[in-house]
């Protein structure tokens, strides 16, 4: 009876491997799947860990098995003594003799020892032995092919990259550290063009090149957005806030003590009144503006001062006098701008011809909650662009004079410093006006359309904008002048432009909000992300370099060259030196 | 042959060999006058040692009468035979009692005059074709073994047992036996048209001068101690179980029912099946030379214990699903080793 134990309790062990290795079989092939499509998922989610797919595969595999051992119990000993009997054609002998062992019965010890009988049998434990050999399910070879599967997807499949640039202006796919560098590069570059645009025409050439290309260049969205639309608008907000910030810097550089007081001393000159005893053209130049044609006049002054006529050193010394005399009186009035801001705040007007009283009068009027913090910086910036201005006058007033004596040099000096300043102003003007408006594109910098549309009421000012067209005492905070009026009123132009063409920048369904520093809210996204498509396509291919720079392509070109010519003299059997 | 006493394994094995070699001599008898059936014969000889009743049913001039009557002469039991009409009486089965004149007192007295049912072999050739009335008169004698006539119960010699032919293609003018006595046949043997080497053997011996003699192998007594030796027979829990969950699939309705139960069954088996199975079985297994039932006894009894307890529906003719289609589909469906 032991012999039918033990043989029956073999075929019970065989029989559990085998369904063992028959649950594993699916479960490996599933796991295989899964780690697969895990891996591929987590690649593709810039994922670079494969181990993530490796549990995820055992956890699937191992789900399944057990789901299917709940469906496929294992054998018990009797059913093992049944399998026993099927499948060596024992027609029930085994398990009979397991089942009636112990009854006190003839027939059943009978059948109890022919089983025994049955199990002690060398041949029929030869069969046993085949019948129950463990056999690898058919489908397990597929495992080990799973698995070289996974372990190559492993290899090869890189962890997917943004998209990176392409010559042809389409966005490809690139690393964001490489994109960063990139920006960078390109904001330093903007950087040192607007730190050098009032010196160089150049630099002003350059500045307006690079706006120009930054309407022409299609939204990247056709490409990059297709390929990783995450990724372009990642890279929109951040251009969006560099050329924001770029925006700004130029804003401020306009609104600068600095120019300001130049435009007041301009404004004051234009404001002189016809004087007889000066030089029509000295007077006529510096009330347009023409400084050249001033200093020129002055030089000629300052020589028949300095020269041995006397008639026409006494003219000559008379125009200036009058001139300095008539720069000093109008700057004794006081500024008419100045009062009237102080006017619109509620403070006293007169105070305008003395700017330490001014300023005393803004401080008392900002604590006592007369006026708001920010006009009460816009007057403070105003004042001190006024102390400027009226410092500028008096060293005019003296330069003149000093013409008198035949010494044109600190006149010049003054009237270069108004020139610089003059191209300067007019270069971030349309430096503005190409951010803005840059021709038929129709689009506007959104930050700026904001600001305007914020602004309002009182200020005034004069618009001298070269590009915007810049129109006289259109609106304005008392934080603002005429200049960044008239760059507003050219946005406001082309925001009814787009309306009229449809894309309209108040369409409430598609309005959405933007996550950037220092970007005024209630912007439209979809007017924002047109422009932040073309700026941050105007960034991407102004920090695209070439990989290979053109003197060495020269290079290449030249040492081939005279490989060929060298071949070509010596024929073809000769061995020619390296050139 | 009177019964064998068992005590042992041993005496148990040899009473199996006994078994075995009587039922083989049986065979042998049966076979010097019945060629070409094969696989029936031995169906027959197994309801022949398990007891039980059998109906045969095929087509005419397949040698039905003449193997029940070689059965009988080969066990050496009493035959009788009743051919079914539509006007048999039931008097004609059972016997009735009649006025018969005294020689002696010169009275008339009431006499039971048996009929053919008083006997050890009864042939009831179609069956089919008696009245209802009088197919029933033969349920009290095929179950009880007795028979109620005037008042009176005789009972009927042992061994008895009632072969029964049925023609399956004549259906003018016959009575299809009802439920309850089909039940009483212990199996349902179909006898197949004999092919072309057993027509050649059935020309060769029946045109000849004189037929040829069937020895008697055994008697009566012996006969019984073969059946009442085939109850002894072990039988597994698992073996057992199966019987009952063969038997219980074949019922629509019940939890164990087949996947095609439903459609193609009316009404299932009884416990009278579960018993000619295992009965049947037994026999197969002492035949097998084995001591103990096994499950594929169970599955090859099944269908001629199983195909005349079946009630087919109209889906089933539908599909031209037969008994023993059915049955088959029963069997595939049964596991062995329920978990």
């Amino acid at each position: 009876m032991r012999a039918l134990r033990n043989l029956v309790r073999m075929a019970w062990r065989r029989l559990q491997w085998q369904r063992g290795l028959e649950l594993v079989a699916p479960g490996l092939l599933v796991a295989s799947g899964v780690a697969m499509l895990v891996l591929l998922c987590t690649r593709w989610a810039r994922i670079e860990s494969w181990w993530i797919a490796a549990l995820a595969g055992i956890g699937a595999g191992a789900a399944l098995a057990w789901a299917l051992g709940r469906l496929r119990p294992a054998p018990s000993m009797r059913g093992a003594a049944i399998e026993l009997d099927t499948r060596l054609a024992l027609e029930g002998r085994v398990a009979s003799a397991l089942a009636l062992d112990g009854r006190d019965d003839p027939f059943a010890r009978a059948a109890v020892e022919d089983g025994a009988r049955v199990a002690t049998d060398p041949a029929v434990l030869a069969r046993a032995r085949r019948a129950f050999r463990i056999a690898m399910p058919p489908w397990m070879a597929w495992v080990p092919v799973a698995w070289c599967a996974f372990a190559l997807l492993a290899w090869m499949v890189p962890t997917r990259t943004a998209p990176k640039q392409e010559q042809s202006a389409e966005i490809a796919t690139t690393t964001p550290e490489e994109l960063e560098v990139r920006a960078a590069e390109a904001e330093t570059r903007v950087q040192e063009a607007v730190q050098t645009l009032a010196e160089s025409p150049e630099a002003q050439e350059q500045l307006k090149a690079l706006l120009q290309e930054f309407a022409a260049t299609p939204p990247p969205a056709a490409a990059g957005e297709s390929a990783n639309g995450r990724d372009a608008k990642q890279r929109e907000a951040e251009a969006l806030q560099r050329a924001a910030a770029l925006e700004q810097r130029l804003s401020e550089a306009l609104d600068s003590p600095e120019l300001e007081a130049s435009q007041e001393l301009q404004d004051f000159l234009a404001a002189l009144p016809d004087l007889p005893n000066v030089d029509p053209g000295l007077l006529e130049a510096l009330k347009t503006g023409q400084m050249d044609a001033a200093m020129q006049a002055l030089e000629k002054l300052a020589k028949d001062a300095a020269g041995g006529d006397p008639k026409k050193a006494e003219a000559a010394r008379k125009s200036l006098e009058s001139l300095a005399q008539a720069i000093e009186r109008a700057e004794a009035a006081g500024s008419k701008s100045m009062a009237a801001a102080l006017e619109k705040a509620g403070l006293d007007p007169k105070l305008a011809q003395d700017p330490a009283a001014v300023a005393k009068a803004i401080e008392e009027a900002a604590k006592k909650g007369e006026i708001s913090k920010e006009q009460a910086q816009a007057l403070q910036k105003q004042a001190q662009a006024q102390q400027q201005s009226q410092q500028q006058k008096k060293e005019l007033a003296k330069s003149m004079r000093e013409c008198k004596n035949g010494s044109s040099e600190s006149a010049r000096r003054q009237l270069s410093r108004q020139q610089a300043a003059q191209r300067m102003q007019a270069t971030l003007q349309m430096a503005m006006q190409q951010c803005n408006s840059p021709g038929a594109a129709g689009w506007s910098m959104p930050w700026t359309r904001s600001k305007s549309s914020k602004s309002g009421g009182a200020g005034g000012g004069k618009g001298s904008g070269q590009g915007g067209g810049g129109k006289p005492g259109q609106g304005g905070t008392p934080e603002t002048n005429g200049r960044t009026d008239a760059i507003a009123d050219g946005k406001l132009a082309n925001k009814q432009e787009s309306a009229g063409d449809g894309s309209l920048l108040d369409d409430a369904a598609a309005r959405d909000f933007i996550r950037a520093e220092g970007l005024p809210s209630g912007t439209s996204n979809k007017q924002i992300q047109a422009v932040a498509a073309k700026v941050a396509a105007g960034l991407e291919e102004s920090s695209e370099e070439d990989p290979v720079p053109g003197r060495l392509k020269q290079a290449h070109k030249r040492y081939f060259e005279q490989w060929k010519k060298r071949l070509d003299e010596k024929g073809a059997g000769a061995q020619p030196s390296t050139p | 042959m009177s019964a064998p006493v068992i005590q042992d394994a041993a005496s148990a094995r040899a009473a199996a060999d006994a078994f075995r070699a009587s039922a083989g001599q049986i065979k042998s008898a049966i076979e010097t006058a019945v060629v070409g059936l094969g696989s029936t014969l031995e169906e027959c000889l197994w309801c022949l040692l398990a007891d039980g009743h059998l109906l045969l049913e095929g087509v005419p001039g397949l040698g039905k009468t003449l193997l029940v009557r070689t059965i009988s002469e080969a066990t050496g039991l009493r035959a009788g035979r009743v051919q079914c009409t539509p006007d048999l009486m039931p008097a004609d089965v059972l016997g009735t009692p009649v006025l018969v004149e005294d020689p002696a007192t010169g009275h008339r007295v009431r006499r039971f005059r048996p009929g053919p049912v008083f006997c050890q072999v009864l042939l009831v050739d179609e069956i089919n074709r008696a009245a209802p009335r009088s197919q029933s008169a033969l349920l009290e004698a095929m179950q009880e073994r007795s028979v109620s006539v005037d008042g009176q119960t005789l009972p009927l010699e042992r061994p008895f047992l009632v072969l029964a032919t049925q023609n399956p293609i004549e259906q003018e003018g016959t009575y299809p036996l009802p439920e309850a006595q089909l039940d009483r046949f212990l199996a349902k043997v179909q006898v197949p048209v004999p092919d072309r080497g057993a027509l050649n053997e059935i020309l060769r011996r029946t045109t000849l001068e004189a037929m040829p003699k069937v020895p008697q192998v055994i008697d009566a007594a012996g006969l019984i101690g073969l059946q009442s030796l085939v109850r002894r027979v072990a039988a597994a829990p698992h073996v057992l179980d199966w019987a009952i969950r063969l038997t219980l699939a074949s019922h629509p309705d019940g939890a164990h029912a087949a996947p095609a139960t439903r459609r193609w069954i009316r009404i299932g088996a009884g416990p009278r099946a579960a018993q000619a199975l295992l009965l049947l079985a037994k026999v197969r297994a002492l035949l097998a030379g084995r001591h103990a039932v096994a499950i594929d006894d169970l599955a090859a009894v099944a269908p001629c214990a199983l195909r005349h307890r079946l009630q087919l529906s109209y889906e089933a003719e539908a599909d031209r699903a037969d008994a023993d289609r059915v049955i088959a589909h029963l069997i595939e469906h049964t596991p062995q080793e329920v978990a």
